[in-house]
C-alpha cells in the first residue's frame, strides 16, 4: 500500500515547528510515531499536504520529576521509555503498566505518548480502505450523512481506544499544548471533545508538548485492566484505570477511576470517585463502584467483541484494577491530598 | 540397508538457510526488465448486472500498456470440475460479491495503475443480494446462477446401512447443531503474481502456489493455449494451507495482460484484497443426530450439513464431502446418512482449509463426549470402543492398512495425565480430548500420482527432478532426504528441481495431504531405480553380485569387504561410456477406487491410506471474563514413520496454533451485508506467540505398508482434533458446552449466566 | 513532491538514493536497494514481516518514512552473516526447525538478535513477549521460541 504524496518537514526545534504548524494549519499534520497517521493515510482517509515531523525535536523527548512539582513527561516520549523509566516504574507504575499492554514492543519502540494519547476514533466501518468505504454511502465521520453502525443515529459513535489516557487521567495529569507565541495547561480530560467524528480539541497550529502529573499522585497505587482476545497487538476493547491512596490500613483516602474504548472519549467516573473517598475498602464498596463505571460506559457494536458482553466486562475490570490497586497501595497516614 | 543413515532422523531442511538469509525468493519479491505494475478493479456490489464497461479513457492515459474486461476473455467458464464450470475468472455478466474482479490495468508504474482505475466506468444494475446459505435456499431468494436452482451448489447425498433401523436399536440418542462462522487462511503471504510472455506467446508464471500443474492446466484451458506454451514456475510460497490451490482470477488477468502488452505484469494484492479476492473458508451448519449402543459404540449416525461455499464452486464437491468423510475415517458408522449442502452466497468464494470445519469436526467429537457422560463412559474409553483399526474398511468402503488411532488415544491420554485430571481440575481448569483421521491423497484423475527422475553428474551428485510442491511444511527437503539415503549420499550432494510445470512431471501438489505418501513414493522410486543401474554397473567393476554391494557416503562397497569399493563416480563415468546413462525413473499412483466420485459415486477405497491423531487440550477459564486460555497441549499423531521428525513436529505445533487457538477460539470474520468488517491483520485474529501453550507432540508410528519407509502424514492433526478438544475441556473447567465456533469469551459468559440461571 | 537525494546506511554500507518522501523504508530497501528479505505482509504494521533493526531496534519499515531513517544503522536480514559465516540466530533458527514458509523468518531473526543482545538470560515469557509482534502462520512458534531459547547468552 503506497502513501499518496505530501511534502516532509522536519523542525528541528519546537519552535520551528508550531511556525510551520501555524503557517499551513489545515494542510498539514504532525506526525510522531507515525503507526496511526502513515495507516490512516494508507486508507485515504487522510491527506494532508504537509507532514510536520516531531522525531528530531529533542525537547520534546524528557523525562523530568521534582519531588514537589511532579512528573513532566515530553510528548515525543516513546511508549517503550515509559515502560523502562526507573522513576515511573517506581512512583507511577500504572502509566508503565498501561503502556506495556500497548500494541507490541516494536510498536511500543515507534509509538510516543502524545501519540497514544491522541488517537482517532476508530470504528470497523472507518479504518478500512478506501475501496471497502466506497462500497456504502458516507458516514458522518467520513464528511458524510450517516452511521453504519446505528441505523438512524444522529451523530459519530466512534470509539476512542487509547490505553494511556484512562491511567493519567485517574492520576489526575494535565497536558500542555502549544500554539505560535503561546501555551495553555489544561487537564487531560479537556484533550478530549467527547465526539465521534473530531475526537480533539487540538486546533490545527496547536501540538500537545508535555504531560504533568502532580506529585502527589506518586503516593498513590494504581491498575490498568485491559479487555483483548489477543495477548498482544489489539487495541483495548474495555480498559479501566484506577487509582487510591490509602488512609491507614483500611480506608481509601482518595481514588480515581476511568475508562477506554466504551465511548468516543476516555471517561473519568467522577462518581466513583466521590464515592470511594473516605471508605473502607469492602465489596459492597467495590461493586458500587462497578456499578459507577457500568452506568457511564456505552459500548455500541464498532470495534468487534460484543457490545453488552464488553458493557459487563466494565463492572468485572472495574472491580480487578481497584482491588489491584489496593493491594498494591502501602498504608500513609493523615491522607496523601497535596 | 541396515540402518538409515539420514531417514528418521532429525536434519535441517534444505530450504532453511535461504529463508534465514533473506535469499529466498517469493513472488513480489522478483522483477523482470521493463515489468508493467497492474491493479484491478473490483465490485462494489454484491449481486449486479454489468450492462457496460467503458475503459477507453483509462486505455489513453499515458503509462498504461494494457486494459482487460470480460470482454478480452474467450468467455471460457472454469471449474475445478467438469460440472461445476461456473466461474469466468474475469466476470462478463454479473458480479456476484464485493470484490469480484471486473476489469484491469497494467502501467509502467503503480501509480499510474491506480489512477487508470479511476478512469474506468462501469454501468451496473444492482441486484438483490442474499449473504447467508439458509436464506439463499428459500423460495423467492435472488438467484446466484442460472443454473443452480434454489442456489443450491452441491448437494452430496450418502447412505450406509439402515439409518431408521439403527436408531430404532439405539439404547441411547442425541441430537445436536453445532454452528460454525467463516474464518481465512490468512497466510503471512500476501497473493501476487507475475506473468512474463516473450513475443511467440509463451507464458511463465510465478505465482504462490500449491500445484504449479494445476495452475497450468486451468490457464491453458481459460487462455486456450497448449501447455507447452503456459509454465508456472517454482517459487517459494509464503504458506498454503489449502488456499492456493486452484486457479485464481489474479494468474489470469495477469496473463491476459502480460500477453496484451507483451511485457511482463506484476499483480500485487493488499492485504485486504487476500482476504476477500482469493478464497475464504466455509461456514457451516451442522445438525447431529447419533445413535449408539449401550457400550458407547456408534450405531447410527445422521448427519446434515450445510454450507456457505460463497459465490462460486471451486473445490465445491470436495469441501462437501469433507466434513462427512472425516468422521468415517476416524470412527466404526455402521449405519450412517449423510447430505451435505454447499450454498451459494453473494459471498467470496470459499475454499478447501487446512482447519476444515470447526463446526461438524467440534461437534462429533463434543458429542461423543456429550454421550460419555450421559452413558458414564470416560472419553478416552468411548473413543477408543469406537476407533477404527488396521484391516478395518470405512462406511463407504475404504480399507485401512495401517492405523495407530488407539495408540495416540493412549498416549496422548497417558502423556497427559488424563485420568489424574479428567473431572478432577479445580473450577475453572479442564481437561478435553479430540480425535481425527485423515485421507492420505484422494482421486484426482490423472492428477492423482506424481511421477520423479533423476540424474546424476560425472562428480557423483545428483539432481531429483520431481514436481512435488512446498509451500513451507518441508516436502521438499523430506524428498531429497529420502533420495539421499537411498542412494547413500549426502543431502548437499542431491539437488532438486520441482514445482515447474515446464519441467518437472505431474505431481497432485501439495494438496490431499499427499506429498509425503505420493510425491516421496515416486521420489523413492526413481532413486531406487537409480540405486538398481549404479549396483549393477559396480557389480561389474568390483565383480560382485548386486545384492553383495551397499551405497555409502558416495561410494559403492561390498558390503561383507569394505574395502572392495568404487567411488559412485567412476560408476556413473562407466555408464555413459557404454551409452547406458544413470536415469532414475519412478511414479506413484496411489491404490484408490478410480471409478469413486464426490457426488455420483462416493463409494469405494477413497484414499491410499490414513493418518490418524489424537489430541488432549488443557484450558483455564476465567469464568468471570469468559476468556479461555490453552495452556497445555499434549497429542499423538500416527504419521505412519517420520521422514524427519523435527518437520513432523513443526506441522503438529502450527496446527495447534491455526487449529487450535487460532479456529477455536480467535478467528472469524465479522460481516455486514457481502462486506467483510475484519480484512486485516489487526482485526483478523491469528494468534500469537504469547497466545500459544506447551505443547508436547508425540509421533506415532504405524508403518504403513505402501508409504515411503511407512510414511503417511503429517499436516492436519490439531487442525481437525483441536476443536474439540477445547470444546471438551471447556466442559471439564466449568460445565458448559458451547456449540458454537469460534468460542469467543461473549459466549462462555452466555452460556455460564444461562446455566447458574437453572 | 520534489525528488530528494538521502543517505542510508544499510548494514554498514552507505547508500546514496534518489526518493520522495512519500517512500516508505521497506519501499526504499525493495525497490531502490533490491534487499527483499523485508516483506510487506499488510503494509499496517499489524504483521511485523516488515521488520528491520534500525539502531538495533525492531521497527516496522512499513510505517517508517524513508527520510526518517538517515543517519540511522539500518540492519537487515541480508546483513546478518558475515564473511561467509551465518550469525548464530540464524544458524539457530536453521538447526531448530524454526523455519517454515520462511515469510515471517527475516522479521523473527532480526527480533530475537535485537531481544537476545539486550537480554542474555530471558525467561520463556519475556522470549515470547518479545515476539509478540511478528506473526506466524506455519510453526505455532514452538521451535522459534526453542531456538531463541537455546541462543541466549551467545550474543
Amino acid at each position: 500500500m503506497r502513501l499518496p504524496k505530501f511534502e516532509h518537514l522536519q523542525p528541528e526545534s519546537l519552535e520551528e515547528a508550531l511556525e510551520l504548524l501555524a503557517e499551513y494549519g489545515e494542510q498539514a499534520k504532525v506526525i510522531a510515531g507515525g503507526t496511526e497517521l502513515l495507516v490512516s493515510m494508507k486508507h485515504g482517509l487522510l491527506a494532508p499536504s504537509f507532514l510536520v515531523n516531531l522525531k528530531e525535536i529533542p525537547e520534546l523527548n524528557f523525562i523530568a520529576y521534582d519531588g514537589e512539582k511532579g512528573l513532566r513527561i515530553g510528548a515525543l516520549t516513546k511508549l517503550a521509555t515509559l515502560i523502562t523509566s526507573p522513576v515511573i516504574r517506581e512512583s507511577f507504575a500504572i502509566l508503565s503498566r498501561a503502556a506495556s499492554l500497548v500494541a507490541a514492543p516494536p510498536l511500543q519502540q515507534m509509538g510516543t505518548l502524545a501519540g497514544n494519547l491522541c488517537l482517532d476514533t476508530r470504528c470497523l466501518y472507518y479504518n478500512q480502505s478506501r475501496f471497502w468505504r466506497q462500497a456504502r454511502p458516507r458516514c458522518y465521520k467520513t464528511g458524510g450523512d450517516t452511521c453504519h453502525v446505528v441505523k438512524g443515529g444522529k451523530s459519530c459513535l466512534a470509539a476512542y481506544q487509547g490505553d494511556l489516557a484512562p491511567a493519567l487521567m485517574a492520576l489526575g495529569a494535565s497536558v500542555k499544548i502549544a500554539k505560535k507565541g503561546t501555551e495553555r495547561i489544561v487537564p487531560l480530560a479537556d484533550l478530549y471533545t467527547g465526539k465521534g467524528g473530531r475526537p480533539l480539541t487540538l486546533q490545527a497550529d496547536e501540538v500537545l508538548v508535555e504531560v504533568q502529573i502532580p506529585a502527589a499522585a506518586a503516593r498513590c497505587s494504581g491498575d490498568y485492566q485491559k479487555l483483548r482476545y489477543r495477548g498482544a497487538m489489539d487495541f483495548p476493547l474495555v480498559g479501566v484505570a484506577a487509582v487510591v491512596s490509602r488512609d491507614g490500613l483500611d480506608t481509601i483516602a482518595e481514588a480515581s477511576l476511568a475508562l477506554t474504548a466504551v465511548s468516543m472519549a476516555p471517561i473519568l467516573v467522577e462518581e466513583a470517585g466521590k464515592f470511594l473517598q473516605g471508605q473502607q475498602l469492602t465489596d459492597e464498596l467495590v461493586a458500587q463502584a462497578a456499578g459507577a463505571a457500568y452506568e457511564v460506559a456505552h459500548p455500541v457494536n464498532n470495534i468487534g467483541s460484543n457490545p453488552s458482553y464488553r458493557r459487563k466486562m466494565v463492572r468485572v475490570l472495574t472491580k480487578r484494577a481497584i482491588r489491584n490497586a489496593w493491594e498494591g497501595s502501602e498504608p500513609w497516614r493523615n491522607g496523601s491530598s497535596s | 540397508m541396515a540402518e538409515h543413515t539420514l531417514v528418521g532422523h532429525r536434519v535441517p531442511r534444505i530450504d532453511s538457510l535461504d529463508k534465514a538469509t533473506g535469499q529466498a525468493r517469493y513472488t513480489a519479491d522478483l522483477t523482470l526488465p521493463r515489468m508493467l505494475y497492474g491493479k484491478v478493479l473490483r465490485s462494489p456490489y454484491a449481486h449486479a448486472r454489468i450492462l457496460n464497461i467503458d475503459a477507453s479513457r483509462a486505455e489513453r492515459l499515458r503509462g498504461v500498456k494494457a486494459v482487460v474486461t470480460g470482454r478480452d476473455t474467450a468467455g471460457v467458464r472454469w471449474g475445478v470440475f467438469p460440472y461445476t464450470r461456473d466461474q469466468q475468472l474475469l466476470t462478463g455478466d454479473k458480479v456476484r460479491y464485493i470484490g469480484e474482479d471486473v476489469a484491469a490495468v497494467a502501467a509502467e508504474d503503480e501509480e499510474i495503475a491506480v489512477e487508470a482505475l479511476e478512469l474506468i466506468e462501469v454501468d451496473y444494475e444492482v441486484l438483490p443480494a442474499v449473504f447467508g446459505p439458509l436464506e439463499a435456499m428459500q423460495e423467492g431468494a435472488p438467484q446466484i446462477h442460472d443454473h443452480a436452482e434454489n442456489n443450491i451448489n452441491i448437494h452430496v447425498p450418502i447412505e450406509v446401512g439402515d439409518v431408521e433401523k439403527g436408531f430404532k436399536k439405539s439404547y441411547h440418542v442425541r441430537e445436536d447443531r453445532f454452528v460454525d462462522s467463516e474464518y481465512t487462511y490468512c497466510q503471512t503471504e500476501p497473493y501476487a503474481v507475475l506473468v512474463n510472455c516473450d513475443l511467440s506467446g509463451n507464458l511463465e508464471i510465478w505465482t504462490p502456489n500449491a500445484s504449479p500443474h494445476t495452475k497450468a492446466k486451468a490457464l491453458s484451458n481459460l487462455l486456450e493455449m497448449p501447455l507447452t506454451k503456459v509454465k508456472v514456475r517454482r517459487i517459494c510460497t509464503g504458506g498454503a494451507f489449502g488456499g492456493r490451490s486452484d486457479i485464481f482470477p489474479g494468474e489470469f488477468i495477469a496473463a491476459l495482460m502480460a500477453l496484451k502488452a507483451a511485457r511482463p505484469v506484476k499483480l500485487v494484492y493488499t492485504r485486504e484484497e487476500s482476504f476477500t479476492s482469493v478464497r475464504q473458508a466455509h461456514s457451516m451448519i451442522v445438525d447431529l443426530k447419533t445413535g449408539v449402543r449401550r457400550d458407547g459404540t456408534f450405531l447410527a449416525n445422521e448427519i446434515k450439513v450445510i454450507m456457505d461455499g460463497g459465490a462460486y464452486s471451486s473445490t465445491g464437491p470436495i469441501a462437501t464431502s469433507v466434513p462427512f468423510l472425516v468422521w468415517e475415517e476416524t470412527y466404526r458408522l455402521p449405519n450412517v446418512r449423510f447430505n451435505g449442502y454447499r450454498v451459494y452466497t453473494n459471498k467470496p468464494v470459499r475454499g478447501m482449509y487446512r482447519c476444515h470445519g470447526r463446526a461438524f469436526l467440534g461437534g462429533l467429537g463434543m458429542q461423543l463426549d456429550m454421550i460419555a457422560e450421559e452413558l458414564g463412559i470416560d472419553p478416552v474409553e468411548m473413543r477408543l470402543r469406537n476407533a477404527l483399526r488396521t484391516g478395518d474398511t470405512q462406511a463407504t468402503g475404504s480399507k485401512i492398512t495401517s492405523c495407530g488411532l488407539s495408540e495416540a488415544l493412549q498416549q496422548a491420554a497417558e502423556k497427559s495425565g488424563w485420568k489424574e485430571k479428567r473431572g478432577k481440575l479445580p473450577f475453572g481448569k479442564g481437561i478435553g480430548m479430540g480425535a481425527n483421521g485423515m485421507m492420505v491423497g484422494f482421486p484426482m484423475g490423472i492428477r492423482g500420482g506424481s511421477s520423479a527422475m533423476m540424474k546424476f553428474n560425472e562428480d557423483g551428485g545428483a539432481t531429483l527432478i520431481s514436481g512435488v510442491v512446498d509451500t513451507g511444511s518441508g516436502n521438499d527437503s523430506m524428498i531429497v532426504q529420502i533420495a539421499a539415503d537411498v542412494l547413500g549420499l549426502k543431502m548437499e550432494d542431491v539437488n532438486l528441481v520441482s514445482a515447474d510445470s515446464e519441467i518437472t512431471p505431474l505431481d497432485q501438489g501439495a494438496y490431499s495431504q499427499a506429498a509425503a505418501f505420493v510425491s516421496a513414493n515416486a521420489a523413492m522410486a526413481a532413486a531406487i531405480d537409480a540405486r538398481e543401474q549404479i549396483l549393477n554397473i559396480a557389480s561389474d567393476m568390483l565383480d560382485a553380485t548386486v545384492e553383495e554391494l551397499d551405497l555409502r557416503d558416495g561410494f559403492v562397497y561390498k558390503k561383507e569387504r569394505p574395502e572392495r569399493n568404487i567411488w559412485m563416480g567412476k560408476a556413473i563415468r562407466k555408464a555413459l561410456m557404454d551409452d547406458t546413462p544413470i536415469m532414475g525413473r519412478g511414479s506413484y499412483m496411489p491404490k484408490i477406487d478410480q471409478t469413486r466420485e464426490w457426488v455420483s459415486n462416493p463409494k469405494g477405497q477413497q484414499a491410499g491410506t490414513f493418518s490418524f491423531g489424537a489430541v488432549v487440550a488443557e484450558v483455564e477459564v476465567d469464568a468471570e471474563t469468559g476468556q479461555v486460555r490453552v495452556s497445555n497441549v499434549t497429542g499423538a499423531h500416527d504419521c505412519g514413520f517420520a521422514i524427519n521428525p523435527m518437520a513432523v513436529e513443526g506441522q503438529l505445533e502450527g496446527s495447534v496454533a491455526s487449529g487450535g487457538v487460532g479456529a477455536t477460539l480467535l478467528e472469524e470474520h465479522y460481516w455486514d451485508g457481502g462486506q467483510m468488517l475484519n480484512a486485516s491483520m489487526l482485526e483478523y485474529k491469528v494468534p500469537l506467540s504469547v497466545d500459544m501453550p506447551h505443547i508436547t507432540p508425540i509421533i506415532v508410528e504405524s508403518m504403513d505398508p505402501e508409504g515411503p519407509f511407512g510414511a503417511k502424514e503429517a499436516g492436519l492433526w490439531g487442525s481437525m482434533n483441536m476443536f474439540q478438544a477445547i470444546g471438551n475441556a471447556i466442559y471439564d473447567a466449568v460445565g458448559v458446552w458451547i456449540k458454537d465456533f469460534p468460542i469467543t469469551p461473549d459466549k462462555v459468559l452466555a452460556a455460564l449466566e444461562e446455566r447458574n440461571k437453572d | 513532491m520534489e525528488k530528494r537525494l538521502i543517505q542510508l546506511s544499510v548494514n554498514g554500507d552507505e547508500y546514496d538514493v534518489v526518493i520522495t518522501p512519500n517512500q516508505t523504508l521497506l519501499e526504499v530497501l525493495r525497490e531502490n536497494l533490491e534487499l527483499t528479505g523485508a516483506k510487506e505482509g499488510c503494509g499496517e504494521g499489524a504483521c511485523g514481516t516488515c521488520t528491520v533493526l534500525l539502531d538495533g531496534k525492531p521497527v516496522r519499515s512499513c510505517l517508517t518514512l524513508a527520510v526518517e531513517a538517515q543517519a540511522k544503522q539500518i540492519e537487515t536480514v541480508e546483513g546478518l552473516a558475515s564473511d561467509g559465516e551465518l550469525h548464530p540466530v540464524q544458524k539457530a533458527f536453521i538447526e531448530h526447525g524454526a523455519i517454515q514458509c520462511g515469510f515471517c523468518s527475516p522479521a523473527m531473526i532480526l527480533t530475537t538478535k535485537a531481544f537476545l543482545e539486550e537480554n542474555p538470560k530471558p525467561s520463556e515469557g519475556e522470549v515470547r513477549r518479545a515476539i509478540s509482534g511478528v506473526v506466524c502462520r506455519c510453526t505455532g512458534y514452538a521451535k522459534i521460541v526453542a531456538a531463541m531459547m537455546a541462543t541466549a547468552g551467545e550474543l
